[in-house]
């Protein structure tokens, strides 16, 4: 009986958190895409991106990319447009292809490889 | 006068060096070692003495202290200004090895083969940072000739004929805007140099032929508080950067930032696979490989630093420096990994882990982490050097990848922090896990409902809560259940229990320290908010519950700096609680414009308010204001894993005869 | 020696050696020394005003090559390339040269020209945008534009008489010289 109410409420409470974040954000901070595009703008005075810089040069980038977001822009048009003036330098994120696909798949070849290492130790006696 | 005794201080510390090596490495007794230890330790604080007594006398005939030093630079700064630029932060990096080859002659008490061996591999390491100290790194130059309010000739001869500077142009503008500046490199470096130590007991190790796991017993409390010491610095230089950098945040991902933090995560994987050795006698291989990187880190993360090959905010500029840390990095690399690959078969075989679900098998999962962690975060740092190399592509690598790497990462990481400290050795029982897990977890749930249900929809927030919640609960009944389990009264059995394994129980407090940090970081992250504008005096930006008022501009001069800035009252519901005045400085009338926020601590979250434009003729500003909710939690977190570490290198363990055990089912 | 540990020392030395390599030869290269992609396109249309306040038409300039230099008064490398600007407009008369004033105040620009020379028009750039439209770092960059309205070419750095007349000339030839360094650049006040 006791082992019933303790599953019983680990399902209730798992499911609603399940479902909630199913629901996905209805929250308090709005999902600002500016801030969300102008993080992966690099300022090109400074080696952070332009959200996380507060140089002239960054506010003015925030200011292009809001104006570019109010004219109805897509996310690839409006990085295209700094990369047009900068090159791929000016991506804090780089592109999941071409040749930054390689350093995408470095942590998974990481973690495939760490995995392999533990079953080997497992299986080969010593 | 300093520099002559600055110079002389370096030479006797190079020719102390050079003998420890060659006296370690052939053959000497403790009194044979006994001269040149000595003569390293004193030559290295004669050395630093003398770059104080330059600065605070203002010496301008000093290379150094006429390069980055002026008569206007407060007291504390004055003294700080020893380590805050290239050649002085070497200063220190060789006093703080010397210090710690000192220590290491006077506290082994076996003084063996092993032992001589590893003081002739610090000697090899002060060799060569006393030797860049000596010729391309030469804080203790002569100026011989000065231009423009410059030094333009120096010369190593301490007796040539100086001309002095009138007076200098000072530190660093950034370095000298916070007190934490003094701080934060000292701490660091005694991180980073410490974890020489157990480094060099494995290359002794190996040399000696010896195996076993003698050397991570001897060197034990030299790893945890070398791993506490980086910790510390780098919260403290993520506390600068919060305080000082005026971007808002604390964390850039920058090369620099990466560089402590990549020999933190390979160090924090070597505590953890060193305790698997320790207990059960696996891993030894890899403990030798982990110790040997974690150490090239830190060199590679002082390349990274010196040597001006990355762009970053906290990077000295180019100088020979660079190429003399990289030819000792890739020639200690191959030295060390050379030995360790020919040596290898003599480290005893490890035992056979017997099941994955076990404490092992945890520690396992904690190592896998942590260097894929390491692995991401290097190569994030490298690729884009390494793919302009090859390719010729520029491109960066930045938060959203570093992100990216660190959030699936982290989750899995807090998930076994919160079973590993309770999973038996050997094999783990379905039982007990239950026992010891079902209940925590229960809780982990209702904390992550009841936030789910007060309208937190984050997938970040609601997962990081429950992670922190769940191992916070773990130990806690695991504390709780062994106290009430002793005959002594509460705080007394609570103590004994602490006292009876102090490694365990501080590694606890330091995992309580992990959650704390990650609910901080993630909420203050996950929930803050922006917003600018330009205020006109008398005007008012609303944040959140906050309003900001621009109730006038303000100029202030002080020795060497003048700062312009903001008065903004700050209300919270309407309610006065703080005024601001974030402002900008100009140091000695030269040099960039130094913006400093004016920022309002609270335990519920912080008001951040920077400056991007000021006109003082109207006294309009131009404002960004950030909201951080929690974000204070997060540098307890961070100073709570500093407390862990602490308790656990000084607390000695009690006696079996003091504390009984007591046997919990 | 057991295989496994070999074969991972024998990688660990090969890596070592591409990272020597590799960061051996970073040594001496500013790492903001980046290509730019603007080379081979039109100039961007920019709208800027001269130091004066009038309004200034890059499109009118067309017909002949254009050297677009952009500085600020705080900038110290910009003070030593200034003079070789003004003799290079001084010895290419039929080239057009144009200064862009970048994150600077128009009292301390003008005092800066009082100093410095003013051969040719300047225009000021107070938020930065002509210079985002230009992918510029810092200051002093300088482009080089041909008499089809083409970017051919980009200094970054204090250009010196011996790198204008070499970029010039090849510009004048109808070539595409690509993006230079001259040494670094200033990134801000």
């Amino acid at each position: 009986m006791k082992r019933m109410m303790s599953l019983a409420v680990t399902a209730i409470l798992a499911t609603i958190v399940v479902v909630g974040l199913v629901q996905g954000p209805p929250s308090t901070v709005p999902y600002d895409r500016v801030l969300e595009l102008a993080g992966q703008v690099r300022c090109p005075q400074c080696q952070v991106s332009v959200a996380d810089s507060n140089a002239a040069v960054a506010q003015t980038m925030r200011v292009i990319i809001a104006e570019q977001v109010e004219a109805g822009r897509s996310d690839d048009e409006i990085l295209e447009y700094f990369v047009d003036r900068y090159g791929e330098w000016v991506l804090t994120k780089p592109r999941r292809s071409g040749s930054t696909l390689l350093l995408w798949l470095l942590p998974l070849v990481g973690i495939g490889a760490g995995l392999w290492a533990i079953v080997r130790l497992r299986r080969v006696p010593s | 006068m300093s520099a002559f005794f600055g110079f002389s201080g370096i030479l006797l510390a190079l020719i102390s060096s050079g003998a420890i090596a060659l006296r370690g490495f052939l053959k000497a007794d403790k009194a044979g070692l006994r001269l040149p230890v000595l003569g390293l330790l004193i030559g290295s604080i004669v050395a630093m003495g003398a770059l104080e007594l330059a600065l605070l006398t203002n010496d301008f005939s000093v290379s150094y202290v006429a390069a980055h030093h002026a008569r206007s630079t407060p007291l504390i700064y004055a003294i700080a200004t020893a380590w805050a630029a290239l050649e002085g932060s070497i200063v220190l990096w060789g006093l703080v090895l010397a210090v710690f080859t000192f220590a290491m002659y006077r506290r082994d008490r076996l003084n063996d083969t092993v032992w001589r061996f590893a003081l002739a591999t610090m000697g090899v390491i002060s060799l060569f940072f006393f030797g860049m100290m000596a010729t391309i790194a030469n804080p203790f130059e002569v100026c011989t000739a000065v231009f423009e309010g410059r030094c333009i000739e120096t010369t190593a001869n301490v007796f040539a004929s100086s001309v002095a500077l009138l007076d200098g142009p000072g530190p660093n503008p950034l370095l000298q805007n916070h007190i934490l500046m003094a701080v934060h490199p000292p701490v660091l470096y005694l991180g980073y140099v410490g974890f020489a130590v157990p480094f060099a007991y494995a290359i002794g190790t190996l040399m000696a032929g010896g195996n076993g796991t003698a050397w991570l017993e001897r060197t034990r409390r030299w790893t945890l508080a070398a791993w506490t010491f980086l910790t510390l610095g780098i919260v403290l230089g993520a506390l600068w950067s919060y305080a000082v950098l005026n971007w808002g945040g604390y964390w850039a991902w920058d090369p620099v930032e990466n560089a402590s933090f990549l020999p933190w995560l390979a160090g924090t994987a070597f505590l953890h696979s060193s305790v698997v050795e320790r207990k059960r006698g696996m891993l030894r291989t890899w403990n030798v490989a982990l110790v040997i990187a974690t150490f090239e880190l830190t060199i590679l993360g002082t390349f990274l630093t010196r040597s001006g090959v990355v762009a970053s905010v906290h990077s000295f500029t180019q100088s020979a420096v660079g190429p003399a840390i990289l030819m000792f990095l890739i020639g200690s690399s191959l030295a060390a990994f050379g030995l360790f690959a020919a040596r290898s078969h003599l480290i005893v075989q490890s035992p056979r882990i017997e099941s994955l679900a076990s404490r092992e098998g945890v520690f396992l999962l904690n190592n896998l982490l942590l260097t894929v962690f390491a692995f991401a975060v290097l190569a994030g740092t490298m690729y884009p050097m390494l793919l302009e190399a090859f390719t010729g592509d520029q491109v960066s690598v930045g938060r959203p990848f570093f992100d990216a790497v660190a959030s699936p990462i982290s989750y899995v990481l807090l998930l076994a922090i919160g079973i590993g400290p309770v999973t038996p050795y050997r094999i783990a029982g379905a039982p007990i896990m239950k026992k010891r897990l079902v209940i925590p977890a229960q809780i982990a749930l209702a904390a992550g409902a009841i936030s789910v249900l007060s309208g937190r929809r984050e997938f970040s927030v609601v997962v990081v809560i429950m992670l922190a919640t769940f191992i916070v609960a773990v130990i806690t009944k695991r504390f709780a259940e062994l106290v009430t389990a002793r005959p002594e009264p509460g705080l007394q059995a609570a103590s004994h229990v602490l006292a009876g394994d102090p490694g365990f129980w501080g590694g606890q407090i330091s995992h309580i320290g992990v959650a704390v940090l990650a609910l901080g970081l993630t909420v203050s992250s996950a929930l803050g908010i922006q917003a600018s504008g330009v205020l006109e005096v008398g005007e008012t930006i609303t944040i959140d519950e906050f309003t900001l008022t621009n109730v006038g501009v303000f100029e202030r001069t002080f020795p060497g700096k003048v700062s312009q800035g903001v008065t903004l009252e700050l209300r919270r519901k309407g309610e006065a609680v703080d005024l601001l005045e974030p402002h900008l400085s100009r140091f000695n009338n030269q040099g960039p414009v130094v913006g400093t926020p004016g920022i309002h601590v609270d335990v519920t979250g912080d008001v951040y308010a920077s400056i991007n434009a000021l006109d003082a003729s109207d006294g309009s500003v131009g404002l960004d204001v950030s909201r951080y909710p929690y974000l204070f939690v997060m540098w307890v977190g961070g100073f709570v894993i500093v407390m862990g570490g602490t308790f656990s290198t000084i607390v000695r363990r009690r006696s079996r005869r003091d504390v009984a055990p007591v046997a919990v089912s | 020696m057991n295989k496994p540990i070999q074969i991972t020392a024998s990688l660990t030395v090969l890596a070592l050696i591409v990272l020597g390599i590799v960061l051996g030869s970073r040594f001496g290269n500013d790492p903001l020394d980046v290509e730019s992609p603007l080379i081979g396109q039109p100039l961007p249309a920019l709208n800027l005003e001269t130091i004066d306040g009038e309004p200034f038409d890059f499109a009118a300039l067309s017909g002949s090559p254009i050297v677009i230099n952009v500085w600020a008064s705080w900038c110290l490398p910009c003070r030593a390339e200034h003079g070789v600007l003004q003799a290079g407009a001084e010895a290419y008369q039929g080239v057009d040269f144009v200064g862009i004033v970048y994150q600077d105040s128009v009292s301390n620009a003008r005092r800066f020209l009082d100093t410095y020379g003013a051969e040719y028009p300047n225009v000021m750039d107070p938020d930065a945008r002509a210079a985002i439209e230009l992918g510029v770092f810092g200051v002093p960059e300088t482009f080089f534009i041909d008499a089809n309205g083409i970017i051919v070419a980009k200094v970054q750095g204090p250009v010196t008489a011996l790198i204008l007349e070499e970029t010039l000339n090849a510009v004048l030839l109808g070539q595409q010289p690509g993006t230079r360094s001259a040494g670094t650049v200033q990134l801000a006040e």
